[in-house]
């Protein structure tokens, strides 16, 4: 059997951060006037993902016919992605003149000052962890005289991609195959 | 006129000539009245009950009260010139629900003489609790010509619906920050208690400047200019009693001569495919400690093919006790819920049959006439579900008048 076996993965983990202040300005008419004052906020925004992905890979060599036949196993092993929580009080405000002052506890129940708190939903900043799942793809190619190469192609002919749980929603994913054909020619 | 007064005149003459020289013998000239009351204009499955008059002579100030009656009252009384007061209760049908209310007639100076004697009274509908309510909201816009949407001419027409003159001083105005076509878990859900509002627009005046007679209303418009100058199929709405302007929104034209109505929180801008509800309601604290103290944060969790996607919001909550009036809207095609407790109004209404309907434009919602006083005025119908109360797909009441 002429056959060659590769493997290839990767992982990937990504954390970004934001170090730089984020300025927010309500954009509400109160009391028949704009808010004219910025919040200032440190760590607005920042996330980290991180993912594991294999492949396997069997190429099966046809001389006889000058054919060959490639079966490759993807698998997913996990994908997590979560947001860093943003602050939701801002340090400091600017007020209309420039002046800056410190945001205090009283602000928030100040008639304008109570704008610049922006409380997020707090499932935005919770793991979500999408589980293991894995396709197999099959390719077939045929040469011609080494001039021309046929290849027809099935992608997650087969897949298991199991149902899993995030906080209580139960997510379905659907797989469907994918059907292709290749045509190369050599000059 | 004049041989009649006389005639009168001799006739209490003679009456105070036998009270004079009362005996027991005496002989009292009565006459037997025969008193029809005719009911309001529009109703007709009801019921009366409790009728009662009060005649009151107007030369002794005697006062006889008839025993209760339905329809047809006959009483015995000592000829004289009478004021009537009839006062009873009605209970009509208003799709399949008892409804129920007063009804009253008064007539004053009526003479009767003679053996035989027949009135007819007019019936006035009288319903508790009544209040302004809001009659009609052009919320749809017009097209132009070319088939363009023309927006800026909406306008909402409030309505005395009361016996009694009414202030419209401090009235706010609200649209509901939710639609009524997607239904979300809201947390904390308020909506027992409360409506979130994205905007309140607010009638402005200290307490007594913006009387309104009963049956009599204020027309709320979004710019109130003559739009036909821009837009033939458009409307006239110089004449509005006040405009919502605002300095932020750019190319609004605002007119000097109508008032301005205050941004207590936001801009009203008028949904124009009718997702969101309205309310009317009065504000009994400071606009300042109101814009302190009500604010309403809420988040939910969107979920769209599997995924979960965490969102929040802001915006106003307006007690249920403060509603003066709520309407709900919507299309058929998309309804899911309504974005109001059912206290406050369990059905809605609308214009257009589905989402985006060219055939809503310039269209209003229009609440149905209950029942037409002797004097002119309308009630208007009011059972909380605009369902029933309103007419959807109607014609704007300023384009009948064009």
């Amino acid at each position: 059997m002429k056959t060659r076996l590769t493997l290839d993965g990767a992982w990937f983990k990504t954390e970004y951060s934001n170090s730089a202040p984020y300025y927010y300005k309500p954009y509400q008419l109160v009391n028949n006037r704009r808010i004219e004052k910025y919040g200032v906020y440190q760590q607005e925004s920042g996330y980290i993902r991180e993912e594991l992905n294999t492949k396997v890979m069997l190429d099966t060599y046809l001389p006889e016919l000058d054919m060959e036949f490639s079966t490759s196993v993807q698998c997913a092993w996990f994908h997590l992605s979560q947001n860093k929580p943003r602050s939701e009080t801002p340090e400091v405000y600017i007020d209309t003149d420039g002046s800056v002052h410190s945001y205090t506890e009283q602000d928030k129940k100040d008639m304008i000052l109570q704008y610049l708190y922006t409380p997020h939903n707090p499932n935005s900043f919770r793991k979500e962890r999408v589980p293991f799942g894995m396709s197999v793809n099959l390719k077939a190619s045929k040469n011609f005289r080494r001039k021309v190469r046929v290849s027809l192609y099935v992608n997650k002919l087969l897949d298991y991609y199991p149902v899993y749980e995030v906080y209580g929603a139960k997510i379905r994913r659907a797989v469907d195959p994918y059907f292709g054909m290749e045509l190369n020619f050599t000059l | 006129m004049t041989k009649k007064y006389l005639f009168l005149f001799l006739m209490m003459m003679v009456s105070i000539g036998f009270n004079a020289c009362q005996d027991d013998n005496d002989e009292l000239r009565t006459t037997i009245l025969s008193l029809t009351v005719q009911s309001p204009e529009e109703m007709t499955d009801f019921t009366l009950s409790e009728l009662q008059a009060v005649f009151t002579e107007r030369n002794t100030g005697e006062k006889t009260l008839s025993d209760p009656f339905t329809g047809t009252l006959m009483i015995l009384l000592p000829e004289g010139t009478y004021d009537i007061a009839v006062q009873g209760k009605i209970s009509y049908w208003i799709n399949g629900k008892r409804q129920t209310g007063e009804v009253k007639a008064s007539k004053e100076s009526n003479v009767v003489l003679g053996e035989k004697a027949v009135l007819s009274l007019p019936l006035m509908l009288v319903i508790d609790h009544t209040d302004f309510l809001i009659s009609e909201i052009f919320f749809t816009g017009t097209q132009t010509p070319e088939k363009k949407q023309y927006n800026g001419d909406k306008y909402m027409v409030i309505y005395n619906n009361s016996d009694e003159v009414l202030y419209a001083d401090g009235l706010v105005i609200g649209q509901t920050d939710f639609l009524t076509v997607t239904k979300h878990a809201y947390r904390p859900d308020i909506m027992a208690e409360a409506v979130g509002v994205d905007c309140l627009i607010q009638i402005p005046g200290t307490g007594k400047e913006y009387p309104v007679d009963p049956g009599k209303y204020l027309v709320i418009a979004d710019n109130a200019i003559d739009h036909r100058e821009y837009n033939p199929q458009s409307i006239d709405l110089n004449k509005a009693d006040f405009e919502w302007y605002s300095t932020s929104l750019g190319g609004e034209v605002d007119n000097t001569d109508v008032p301005n109505m205050f941004n207590l929180y936001d801009r009203m801008v008028m949904h124009n495919r009718g997702f969101k509800s309205f309310i009317l309601a009065r504000i009994p604290v400071e606009n300042e400690q109101y814009l302190k103290d009500y604010r309403y944060h809420y988040d939910y969790d969107f979920v769209f093919n599997g995924i979960t996607y965490p969102m929040d919001g802001d915006c106003y909550k307006v007690p249920n006790e403060w509603v003066v009036d709520a309407v709900n809207l919507s299309v058929e095609s998309e309804f899911q819920w309504i974005v109001t407790s059912p206290a406050l109004d369990m059905g809605w209404t609308s214009c257009g049959k589905v989402d985006k309907d060219p055939q809503r434009y310039g269209k209003s919602v229009r609440r149905k006439v209950l029942a037409t006083n002797p004097d002119g005025t309308q009630k208007l119908q009011d059972t909380n579900n605009s369902s029933v109360d309103f007419i959807p797909d109607a014609t704007p009441s300023l384009m009948e008048n064009k």
